[in-house]
């Protein structure tokens, strides 16, 4: 204490006298702003939440309940015996693994390719398949329509996958490409040397590396097709192949807003906000790692 | 309107369709050559059969093409195909363009060999070297017999007998004194000599009008493929006596070469004159040459079927006297004689490669490090490439197709309408108002993102307990279905049940009527679009804030600057690169957004929240397919614009960053 200097002690002196509420001003900016931050985005979730278990009848009130008076399940078994809900569950879980697992393989492939092997005309080909998802999609609607249906693909999980694993993978060319540029290419020229195949490269090698990558963009992909809408509502026209966007759209076509049944809506809304919730909990830190890495690459 | 078009693509047409037909000709004559090279075959020998596959192929084709068989009833006009291809005589050239390929292939052959043939004496060479020159003289000569034959029940030989033995006369004299000559004289006798023979006929032609069947005014008589093959005959012996083997080669290139040009000449001259071939019986190499034109009629009488009918008559009558067509044709058909020569001209291999001998190459494939590689990195991006063909380029370019055509599958004849599309679609007035909404809210709702999203990074940058939670929640509304936000916050926005509104009106006593009135619906999509996407820039910017290094702040800090200052000389010019890279990619994202006012405003009231994309799904919906088409090629154009301004930004920013 003695030993201490005068301008630190002096300066000491000062901090001490102020307030709680000068020292403690910046956090307090922090935190109010976090809680502005999280009210604007989870309203709208506890807003469908609450409407999922308030009755039919209470959400016709006016003004609107803030607060759910009398909490209840029967929208949620309306909705199941409504739709066929647990065919749809199915299809959206079909049509979402199947694209991201589809795209995640053929994008790694061709990522490694693009990152790793020089040969002519490369960067042409890279820049082909990642600006070309600056394409709309909706543009090529009506030949790839036709398309289908000459291949009678319509109505069929392996045409929505075709379709979904092709419009995701541009992106996911482009994040697996710098993962794989970030991996030491000493590494596999040293297994090449000691005797290694490519195919052993590849499977033994790149593969373990990559792990992390992949996971994440398969991820990334599961929540990017399980929330697809466009495709689903085209390709998709009977039961067997319906996704829980598509049944959300078509619970929610009915124009008037009194017999719109926003009790179902709410319901399913749930449903399909679960996964993704999940996931999101789950991975974060994966997710927004590898979305941060195609813009900041 | 847009006859415009038309007739310009026409005009190209007719130049562009004869030089790709010349290249491909030339690609195809490759083949032969290559296949012969591989298997130690009889080059020749593989290129008869190639021309009897093609003769074949073309009458294969000839059924298969559906105009072409079409059966119609009374007064109904025939289509172009099914004129052309059932005219016999557009036929007969047909095959004669074919033979006229294998004899000229079989000149290369001939030649080639004749090349190679280093170490054989004197007298094989001169067979040889007889054998090239023969069958080099024999094209004309075939056309010539196969224009008589033609010509054999139709004509009266008295007109024809006195300028035919002139021209001979000439031609002797001249060919004799030009063999004489070397290197360069040479070449240039023998153009000088073809040039006085047509100058001579043209003015022959002129002094009388069309006396015979054998002519008509300005065009070049069916002998004047004698001239070469009187060249030919002459030199023939002299050549073997006096020249070395590279002079008889080239010498025999020369004749042949000269041969196709006087031809070509004689196509022009008729081509300028008034030529009516329907009525004209006069037959030489020009309309030798002029049958590769019919056959590419042919082939473009698909487009002529999509143009209507007087247009394309118009146009092809301006076209028939248009000298590009001609310089086309004559630049294809040195371009093929020079393929066919280096293709004829390469040595054979060494070993002739046996069946057994390949299949054991297939089973052990031995190739080169460099090979492996492509071959890998082929097989690796080839089902990422074919998945993107398939559903992406291959189709964007069928919609361009279907741009320019009238398609509606309830109403079916397809037919070709030029910009017609276009034209309706700039006088659309929804494709208007959503043009307009779909500019403003993407540009707004981006303003909006890139700003709050600085502001929210900030905020998850900064230091305090809860920092993974906050990231945690900024990453829900980007992973929460566009379509679940859309139908919760419309149920949010509903004027009389809705909390929005009457949030708004309990805290501001503000009555707007938020999904009734345009201005106000425009509005909420934006906002929902916001609150969509505004977290997910933000961390993306996180991202680019986290890699500014805290000295710089220090230094700031020392040096007295305050927030805003740090905020403007620090962290928005060391994270432009991020800022523009992540604007662009929204802009170009949001524009092709179609489920946000899909699912929560449907486009209403009115059309006032339709964006392009919806617009399109709606023709596609009521089935004008076509028109779809057109509005994406407008959405597409809209992209590409915007896109380029941002990827001429960020190169900017990178540079100056």
């Amino acid at each position: 204490m003695t030993t201490q200097p005068l301008v630190e002690r002096v300066n000491g002196i000062g901090r001490e006298r102020r307030s709680w509420l000068e020292r403690h001003s910046g956090k307090i900016a922090v935190y109010l702003a976090l809680v502005v931050f999280v009210i604007f985005i989870c309203f709208p979730f506890y807003y469908i939440v609450m409407s999922s278990i308030t009755p039919r009848t209470d959400l016709f009130n006016i003004p609107p309940s803030y607060w759910p008076s009398s909490p209840t399940l029967e929208n949620y078994r309306h909705m199941i015996n409504a739709v066929p809900f647990l065919t749809y569950l199915r299809n959206s879980l079909i049509f979402a693994v199947g694209s991201s697992v589809v795209s995640v393989i053929a994008s790694a492939m061709a990522a490694y390719a693009l990152a790793r092997i020089k040969f002519p005309g490369s960067n042409i080909v890279y820049m082909l398949l990642v600006m070309s998802s600056a394409l709309p999609q909706i543009a090529v609607l009506v030949p790839m329509f036709e398309t289908f249906q000459s291949f009678s693909l319509i109505n069929t999980h392996q045409g929505l996958i075709i379709l979904m694993s092709s419009l995701l993978m541009p992106f996911s060319i482009l994040i697996l490409v710098s993962f794989i540029m970030q991996i030491p290419v000493e590494i596999e020229e040293a297994a090449l040397i000691d005797g290694a195949n490519i195919v052993q490269v590849l499977t033994r090698m790149m593969v373990p590396l990559l792990l992390p990558a992949l996971s994440t963009m398969t991820m990334i992909n599961f929540i990017i097709s399980w929330n697809e809408l466009l495709y689903p509502l085209v390709f998709a026209q009977r039961d067997v192949t319906k996704t829980l966007s598509v049944a959300l759209v078509e619970l929610s076509s009915d124009a008037s807003t009194y017999t719109r049944p926003w009790d179902m809506l709410s319901a399913l809304s749930v449903f399909m906000v679960i996964p993704v919730l999940l996931l999101v909990l789950a991975g974060q830190r994966m997710i927004i790692a590898g979305l941060s890495r195609g813009a900041v690459k | 309107m847009f006859d415009w078009f038309d007739t310009s693509v026409l005009t190209l047409f007719s130049t562009v369709v004869i030089t790709r037909f010349w290249l491909v000709a030339a690609l195809a004559a490759l083949i032969p050559a290559w296949w012969a090279r591989r298997k130690n075959f009889s080059a020749g020998l593989v290129y008869a059969i190639a021309a009897g596959g093609a003769i074949a192929a073309s009458e294969i084709v000839h059924s298969l093409i559906p105009g072409a068989t079409q059966t119609f009833e009374r007064g109904e006009t025939p289509s172009a195909a099914y004129t052309i291809w059932t005219d016999p005589s557009f036929r007969a050239d047909f095959g004669l363009v074919l033979i006229l390929a294998v004899l000229a292939l079989l000149v290369m052959k001939g030649i080639a060999r004749l090349r190679q043939d280093e170490t054989s004496d004197v007298v094989s060479r001169w067979r040889t070297s007889a054998v090239g020159s023969a069958v080099v003289l024999a094209l004309p000569l075939v056309a010539w017999g196969w224009a008589v034959g033609k010509l054999l029940f139709q004509a009266s030989y008295g007109d024809i007998v006195l300028p035919l033995i002139g021209f001979a006369a000439l031609m002797v004299v001249g060919g004799v004194v030009t063999v004489r000559l070397i290197g360069w004289q040479r070449n240039l006798g023998l153009l000088v000599l073809s040039g006085v023979v047509i100058a001579l006929q043209v003015w022959f032609n002129s002094t009388r009008g069309p006396a015979s069947m054998f002519e008509s005014n300005g065009s070049v008589p069916f002998y004047m493929p004698l001239i070469p093959i009187i060249l030919g005959a002459l030199s023939a012996p002299l050549l073997v006596t006096r020249w070395r083997k590279q002079q008889i080669v080239a010498l025999g290139w020369q004749v042949g070469a000269l041969a196709w040009t006087t031809a070509a000449v004689g196509w022009l001259a008729r081509f300028l004159g008034f030529y009516d071939y329907q009525n004209s019986f006069a037959f030489d190499l020009g309309t030798v040459l002029n049958a590769p034109i019919r056959v590419l009629t042919a082939l473009s009488a698909y487009y002529y079927d999509l143009v209507p009918r007087e247009l394309a008559d118009d146009v092809n009558a301006a076209n028939a006297g248009k000298w590009e067509s001609t310089l086309a044709v004559l630049a294809g058909a040195l371009v093929l004689l020079w393929v066919m020569w280096r293709a004829a001209a390469l040595p054979a291999r060494s070993k002739p490669r046996t069946l057994a001998d390949t299949l054991e190459r297939v089973r052990h494939p031995q190739f080169s490090l460099s090979q492996r590689r492509y071959v890998l990195a082929f097989s690796l991006i080839l089902p990422a490439l074919a998945l993107r063909t398939f559903t992406t380029f291959y189709p964007f370019l069928q919609t361009v197709a279907l741009s320019v055509q009238k398609y509606n599958p309830a109403f079916p004849p397809r037919q070709y309408i030029a910009l017609r599309n276009f034209e309706k679609l700039s006088t659309d007035l929804v494709v208007r108002e959503s043009l307009e909404f779909t500019i403003l809210f993407v540009f707004i709702s981006t303003f909006f993102q890139v700003v709050l999203g600085l502001a929210i990074a900030h905020l998850l940058n900064a230091n305090f307990s809860l920092r993974g939670f906050a990231r945690t929640v900024s990453l829900i509304p980007w992973a929460v279905p566009m379509v679940v936000a859309a139908i919760g916050f419309r149920w949010m926005f509903d004027d009389q049940f809705g909390m929005i509104p009457d949030l708004l009106r309990r805290l501001f006593s503000y009555q707007g009527t938020w999904l009734v009135d345009p201005e106000h619906a425009r509005m909420a999509v934006t906002f929902v679009n916001v609150w969509k996407s505004t977290p997910f820039a933000a961390l993306l910017l996180l991202a680019g804030l986290q890699g500014i290094s805290e000295d710089l702040y220090e230094a700031a800090k020392v040096d007295g600057a305050n927030w805003i200052d740090s905020l403007r000389f620090i962290t928005v010019p060391m994270l432009m690169p991020i800022i523009v890279t992540i604007s662009m990619f929204l802009l170009v994202w949001q524009l092709a957004a179609f489920d946000l006012p899909f699912a929560m405003t449907g486009g209403g009231p009115g059309f006032s929240t339709t964006v392009l994309a919806q617009k399109i799904y709606l023709e596609i919906n009521s089935l004008n397919y076509s028109y779809a088409a057109a509005v994406s090629i407008a959405l597409v154009i809209v992209v590409t614009v915007i896109g380029g301004l941002g990827l001429v930004a960020l190169r900017r920013s990178e540079v100056s960053a």
